[in-house]
């Protein structure tokens, strides 16, 4: 009979020496530095939408347009709001209890998943109604004949339900990825 | 004592069992290798919050399970989890060839390969079983009370037993 504590003792170790303290600073600099970074991009990539749409906004031609952007920037808005209250990664303490740590990791996934759940609600339901006043502006503001307002909206309604149905789908599939895991947790 | 030479002092005590620890949490070797130094940043991190509230010890080996367990399941996001319960991979292991008809190299395989397939609680008990800690150690590494750590125990043993062939 073999003994499997004996041959897991005996597996070769070769990275068993440690690191240079230096080293390891400069590599937890740098891992916090991905996750500021990552963080700034979601705010920033919000930042230029309700910049762009805002300053749109103020130059839009008729009134139905001008308010139709400031409800996309608006909608930006409330986006990034959503991603700092349900988004903003939390990362367990290396310190706790393994079992902890593994409960950590579960809440920490269960509110991904809702947050991919909710996607539909939190982050594409926002954008809807200055988009869909957007495409009905040319008609409110009259600056087009209506066969063409009523052609443009209809293709303009159908090309952001279909955007906003892929993108709802995406986020469904990778939440169902994320709750087979937290299955496998338990 | 600095926190350098604090880290120096425990990574020369302490390395053989995270590299171990690492394979036991990823199958693939570079990624092994990146998982060590994961734990070695996390481990050197933490020493300024470490004042003595357990042993240096549990302390070491719950960094480095928090540090694999969040590595495995982040790795599972990204490919669908092939995880199974103790219970299920003890059946597995009696039924393979002969543990004693296959060297060294081969039994280390194929006890890493059923841990990769161990959810990662359970993967933590065997691990931890593997690494000779007592019931207490690992209780105190994992968090729970000496009953709960008793039956997962229990069940890791019962495992191990299976592999070597140890069944009646």
């Amino acid at each position: 009979m073999t003994n499997p504590k004996e041959d897991w003792m005996s597996i070769t170790t070769l990275d068993a020496g440690g690191f240079d303290p230096a080293a390891l600073a400069r590599k937890a600099k740098s891992f916090d530095r991905v996750i500021r970074w990552r963080n700034f991009r979601e705010y920033a990539a919000s930042g230029f939408v309700i910049a762009l749409f805002g300053y749109w906004a103020t130059r839009a031609s008729g009134t139905a347009e001008s308010i139709a952007l400031a409800l996309v920037a608006l909608g930006a808005l409330v986006a990034a709001i959503q991603i700092m209250r349900l988004g903003t990664p939390t990362r367990p303490r290396a310190e706790l209890s393994a079992d902890a740590a593994l409960h950590d990791w579960r809440g920490e996934l269960e509110r991904q998943a809702k947050l991919l759940e909710g996607v539909r609600l939190n982050y594409l339901a926002p954008f809807c109604p200055g988009f869909v006043l957007l495409a009905l502006a040319p008609l409110i503001d009259g600056t087009s004949s209506l066969a063409v307002g009523v052609a443009s909206a209809v293709l303009m309604i159908a090309l952001l339900g279909s955007v906003l149905w892929f993108v709802d789908r995406l986020n469904l599939r990778a939440a169902a990825q994320l709750r087979a895991t937290i299955e496998g947790l338990k | 004592m600095s926190r350098d030479d604090r880290y120096r002092q425990l990574a020369g005590a302490y390395g053989a069992m995270i590299a171990r620890l690492a394979r036991g949490y990823e199958r693939d070797a570079e990624k092994a290798r990146d998982l060590v130094q994961t734990i070695h940043v996390e481990l050197w991190r933490s020493l300024s919050s470490f004042e003595n509230q357990c042993s240096e010890k549990s302390w070491v080996h719950r960094i480095a399970h928090n540090v694999g367990v969040s590595h495995v399941i982040r790795e599972a996001r990204a490919n669908a989890p092939d995880w199974a319960g103790i219970e299920e991979l003890e059946r597995v292991a009696g039924d393979d060839c002969p543990e004693a008809a296959l060297n060294q190299a081969q039994r280390q395989a194929r006890l890493l390969t059923l841990i990769h397939r161990l959810k990662p609680a359970d993967r933590q008990i065997v691990l931890l079983t593997l690494e000779d800690l007592t019931a207490t150690e690992i209780a105190d590494v994992i968090g729970l009370n000496a009953n709960a750590v008793a039956v997962r125990l229990h069940r890791a043993k019962a495992l191990l037993a299976a592999m070597a062939g140890d069944i009646k």
